[in-house]
């Protein structure tokens, strides 16, 4: 009896100092997007959303590795998409969350007979990186841009 | 004396090309075919250019526009196709000189009004039978000289507007190709899976 209540307890602690370090994306949802749980929001190091016309929007993290700062991650991504045949639809945006700073790309990709809008967006923050996506038919993108950026803007981690 | 003989001859080549300029008597067609990530922003860009330009657009559909812009414009919107797009893949300009034409034109319709005159001068002098023939060839000179005076009018307008075609070809018709890259976290951004795996 004694042991099964220290076992008990013992997980029970465990369980609290589990929750209390795994870091989680804070993030106002944008305006007309439904929030879409994929994993029990305790653990949740990803957030996804969807608008009514079905354009996702997900932000999760990655680790940060090798350690590197948001112009090598820039750099980086936008090297690699292009060497894979993605077409960019402007320039880059740079824009600041309260703490940190990230970067987005926007790219026009043929899906089905459409023209869809794909974003991609990073935010370095230490050890982890923050990693955005957000696609949907382009004229729907447009009508959701800003608030999607608005969003990006208030993210945190902790 | 010298400086005064360059300046006169200065000012006699700027009149004369203003001259050249405001008598043209070119009809400019550019037709060209560009690359584009997006075509219907592509299409809204060309036709506000246009309006900008003291233009208008003719036809648009999802692929193609057809715009009016200044004839002394065409070479800017060669530039400004230029800098919106991927790339010009094809282009050409017609240039026609419409003197010839719009001689024809306005001597056909000159004669024809003299016709006209004639005819209605012999109005008051025939019978009944007369004065139905002459009708007759009056509203066919009339029909005639409103299609001619039609086609100077268009003649004119493309005079003043030069026309633009332009085709617009949506690069990625195939699908990006999957390339490693040496950071893993960058291997999971991927658009398709992205799309498919999010419903």
């Amino acid at each position: 009896m004694r042991i099964g209540t220290v076992l008990l307890i013992g997980v029970a602690l465990l369980l609290l100092v589990s929750c209390a370090t795994i870091s989680r994306i804070n993030i106002e949802l944008p305006e007309g997007f439904a929030e879409k749980r994929t994993r029990p929001v305790l653990v949740s190091s990803s957030y996804m959303a969807v608008s009514p016309e079905g354009m996702l929007f997900e932000v999760r993290s990655v680790k940060n590795y090798p350690p590197q700062g948001l112009d090598f991650w820039q750099e980086a991504l936008e090297t690699h998409l292009k060497r894979e045949g993605y077409l960019p639809k402007g320039k880059e945006v740079r824009f600041d969350t309260s703490r940190e700073e990230g970067i987005l790309f926007e790219w026009t990709m043929p899906y089905g007979s459409r023209n869809y809008t794909y974003l991609t967006a990073i935010i370095p923050v230490k050890k982890r990186i923050l990693v955005c996506e957000v696609a949907g038919e382009s004229s729907i993108y447009t009508e959701y841009r800003e608030e999607i950026l608005k969003s990006l803007r208030s993210i945190s981690f902790r | 004396m010298k400086i005064v003989k360059y300046l006169i001859l200065t000012l006699t080549f700027i009149c004369s090309a203003v001259t050249i300029q405001a008598e043209s008597y070119l009809s400019h067609t550019m037709r060209t075919t560009i690359l584009v990530s997006d075509p219907e922003h592509t299409l809204d860009l060309i036709s506000s250019w246009a309006d900008e330009s003291g233009g208008y657009y003719l036809y648009r559909s999802v692929n193609r526009i057809v715009i009016r812009v200044q004839s002394k414009d065409i070479g800017k919107l060669r530039s400004y196709l230029e800098e919106i797009s991927e790339a010009i893949l094809d282009i050409s300009i017609e240039t026609e000189d419409l003197r010839e034409r719009l001689v024809a034109l306005r001597s056909g319709i000159k004669s024809r009004e003299e016709i006209l005159q004639k005819n209605l001068s012999y109005l008051d002098r025939t019978d009944v039978k007369g004065t139905l023939a002459i009708e007759q060839e009056i509203k066919s000179l009339l029909g005639e000289i409103e299609g001619l005076k039609g086609q100077l009018r268009n003649l004119e307008v493309n005079r003043k507007f030069a026309t633009g075609e332009v085709n617009l070809n949506f690069m990625e018709e195939t699908l990006p190709v999957d390339i490693t890259s040496s950071f893993e976290w960058i291997n999971s951004i991927d658009f398709y899976r992205f799309i498919e795996e999010g419903f």
